[in-house]
């Protein structure tokens, strides 16, 4: 299973717990965890597979902060989807 | 260039009239027609001081607020046009002075997007100007009134306008519009508080707008730079505070009371951003007028000016 943006949308991160995102796709504006938005700045172009997703941010990720990244990088994703910023192919 | 206040009593009754009254407000000009007394009062009262532009000119919002015909006579009716045509319904004769001023207002808020806007009042000291948005009810335009008084400039009681990626903020100087509780306590806030026709049993309730042109630069066009943006609560059982609000957050709300960011799209969201990230954001809960202003006084960038 892949997941891809709808469209590239904005970030506006101001370093703070939340992150502001605005989807070009929809014209609505979110307001996300920091986290939901890292995940959704690696995506490019290009759909990711989960696996392939979790590879990418592994390494920026404190294993004592998230112990279970596969369970919090499914949620978020899951998230998005319900938002209607991903879509799953 | 002259002032409305320099029109003869006899050639203000006329022009009003006969829809010659057209006003410099910020920038943009309205031009005013209307065969209401209490219209006239009010206008005579709030707007004294305001500048009439040329003949030639061109106008942006043509509005008038008449009373035509037997039927609208009978029923004590009269109609606000925009353009010569009506967007509403007819107007109960009692509330036609705050319904002058509504009208005004939505002038604004459907046909200008060359700006981003906010349902905002705006209050500046020096070059400095804090961004205000609100809930009807939230206390901005009491606020915003009392500091009027006060000493500082009132930009707008209802249209914070940004000109696209810019911190800037655009003067809309008119009457602050003060709803029920609030017109009394303005009114022992200060006897110098100006106060045109009172409209009762509106859909706000009683309203009476106060002239908000009392600050020598209060014509002056020119941009000011946002400092601050404050979202204003009041508030009788809550603690008063002065808090800083994240960024983010307040990104959101600005946008939840902006008359047109979703129109602008990613032009919207990129000027909210550069916005945002230039001022500092702050929750103003409050019950003592006194209190709120002392607090403002203490902001960063305001502390010490005039």
């Amino acid at each position: 299973m892949t997941w891809r943006l709808h469209s590239k949308g904005r970030i506006y991160d101001a370093q703070e717990s939340t992150v502001v995102y605005f989807d070009a796709y929809s014209g609505d504006t979110h307001l996300l965890s920091d986290f939901a938005g890292f995940v959704m700045q690696q995506f490019g172009t290009q759909p990711l597979t989960t696996d392939e997703l979790i590879n990418q941010i592994s390494p920026s990720i404190d294993p004592q902060e998230i112990p279970d990244l596969e369970a919090m990088v499914s949620g978020v994703l899951e998230e998005l989807v319900f938002l209607d910023i991903l879509k799953r192919d | 260039m002259q002032l409305l206040n320099q029109l003869a009593p006899h050639d203000f009754h006329q022009r009003l009239t006969h829809g010659q009254i057209p006003l410099r407000v910020g920038p943009y000009i309205y031009r005013l027609k209307s065969n209401l007394p209490a219209v006239a009062a009010g206008i005579k009262t709030l707007y004294s001081d305001f500048r009439l532009a040329d003949a030639g000119e061109f106008v942006d919002y043509d509005i008038a607020l008449s009373r035509s015909g037997i039927l609208q006579r009978l029923q004590g009716d009269a109609e606000f046009l925009f353009d010569g045509k009506s967007p509403f319904d007819a107007i109960p004769i009692g509330q036609a002075y705050a319904f002058l001023e509504w009208g005004m207002n939505w002038c604004v808020s459907l046909h200008t997007n060359e700006y981003l806007k906010l349902h905002a009042a705006v209050v500046s000291r020096g070059e400095s100007a804090v961004i205000m948005p609100g809930l009807p009810g939230a206390g901005k335009s009491t606020l915003c009134a009392a500091l009027g008084l006060s000493g500082w400039r009132i930009l707008s009681d209802e249209h914070a306008m940004i000109p696209p990626n810019t911190t800037e903020v655009i003067p809309l100087c008119r009457p602050v519009s003060l709803k029920n509780e609030s017109i009394e306590v303005i009114k022992s806030f200060s006897s110098a508080a100006i106060f045109g026709p009172v409209s009762k049993e509106t859909h706000k309730g009683v309203v009476a707008h106060m002239k908000g042109d009392l600050h020598p630069d209060s014509h002056d066009t020119s941009s000011l730079f946002a400092r601050a943006m404050i979202f204003p609560r009041y508030s009788k059982d809550d603690a008063q505070r002065l808090s800083l609000r994240r960024r983010t957050d307040s990104f959101i709300l600005a946008a939840y009371h902006s008359f047109n960011y979703s129109l602008l799209c990613e032009a919207g969201f990129e000027s909210m951003k550069t916005l945002i990230e230039n001022v500092d954001c702050y929750d103003l809960v409050y019950h003592d007028l006194d209190w709120a202003m002392r607090a403002m006084d203490e902001l960063p960038n305001f502390r010490g000016t005039q």
